[in-house]
């Protein structure tokens, strides 16, 4: 294959300024020692400019006076959609766009609930949980029995932040949880007492 | 009348008032390690306590040591266990202010606890959180008063149903 059919598909390229510095050089080189390439380049240049004045002169005969006008009465004319439409338009796009992320978020849900509902011992009551509590708390849930409380804690001094108080079973049982105490300072664990 | 009246609700705050001197109450104190494990097993020596075992978060129960002694008022029992650290348990007395007779206790889980709480006669705590090995220890704390007199109306009965 010759120099010129190498060449002369970058002819077009090499004119709308598209080509590589390496390549444009190696375009460059030849034409200034190929008259037939220089004459085919100097063919399209002249095929542009015609295309563009041919462009310029169709745009320049346009009456553009009054567009924005149309456009815009054309676009208030149109009508809302009504809500039912939009409303399931909405949630199609939501359930095909976001559906991972709603599938995600339901599988989380659903293990939450089954870990709050299988956990061994979790507290039925809804019982005092978190820093050391000061004031007298009632241990066995917000609803005591008739028969009162079978536990009260008058006062709690704990070195750590999270402790939970719950009763199990029905035998007069109070469980408090330390259970960040493994996490506490080694200077708690075994240093300054309460 | 009215001299009854007044005697009588002169006499209600004493109610609240602890024991006299002479109360006592038997403390017992269980240290148990307790694991989180495939298989589940709890030490025969803590049958009494299987049900309430049942419902923690741990599956394998083992009791480590155990203490159990009678306490006067403001007496402290006390058990060591890992790295220098100890539980007491101080008896404070009786306490009838809910209507019902209540020992007033002191947990004191050295060096990062302390707690006064009141508890109904033979009830029971189980304290929990000590790391140790793998695993937790946990504190089964009962307190039983000893040598008391039933209160009128069944009110002790609520520890048996």
């Amino acid at each position: 294959m010759s120099p010129c059919e190498n060449l002369h598909p970058l002819l077009n390229r090499y004119h709308d300024g598209e080509l590589s510095r390496r390549q444009r050089a190696r375009v460059e080189s030849h034409l200034a020692v190929c008259p037939q390439c220089a004459a085919e380049l100097a063919r399209i240049r002249e095929l542009g400019q015609g295309l563009r004045q041919f462009l310029s002169d169709e745009c320049a005969a346009v009456d553009f006076s009054g567009f924005t006008e149309r456009v815009m009465q054309g676009i208030s004319r149109q009508e809302p959609l009504p809500l039912a439409a939009r409303v399931r338009l909405w949630l199609g796009e939501a359930l095909r766009v976001y559906r991972p992320v709603w599938l995600a978020s339901v599988a989380a849900a659903t293990a939450a609930v089954l870990l709050i509902a299988l956990w061994p011992g979790a507290p039925a009551n809804g019982l005092s949980e978190g820093k050391t509590p000061t004031a007298p708390a009632v241990a066995n849930g917000e609803t005591p029995q008739p028969e009162g409380p079978q536990v009260i804690i008058d006062r709690m001094e704990y070195a750590g932040e999270r402790s939970m108080i719950f009763s199990v079973s029905r035998n007069n049982t109070t469980v408090i949880w330390l259970y960040d105490m493994n996490r506490l300072p080694d200077g708690k664990s075994e240093g300054d007492d309460l | 009348m009215t001299r009854a009246l007044c005697l009588i609700i002169c006499l209600l705050p004493l109610g609240s008032l602890q024991a006299a001197d002479d109360q006592s109450a038997r403390i017992g104190i269980r240290v148990i390690y307790a694991l989180k494990d495939e298989a589940k097993s709890i030490d025969p020596a803590l049958d009494d306590i299987r049900s309430e075992l049942s419902e923690l978060p741990f599956s394998k129960f083992r009791l480590l040591d155990r203490l159990e002694t009678s306490a006067g008022l403001n007496a402290s029992v006390e058990l060591q266990f890992a790295n220098r650290q100890y539980i007491a348990v101080a008896f404070k007395g009786i306490d009838l202010r809910t209507g019902k007779r209540m020992l007033s206790l002191e947990l004191h889980l050295k060096p990062v606890l302390k707690i006064e709480l009141r508890v109904t006669d033979g009830g029971r705590t189980l304290l929990m959180g000590p790391p140790y090995l793998d695993g937790t220890l946990i504190f089964d704390v009962s307190a039983r008063l000893e040598g008391a007199e039933p209160l009128p109306a069944g009110r002790d009965k609520e520890k048996d149903q």
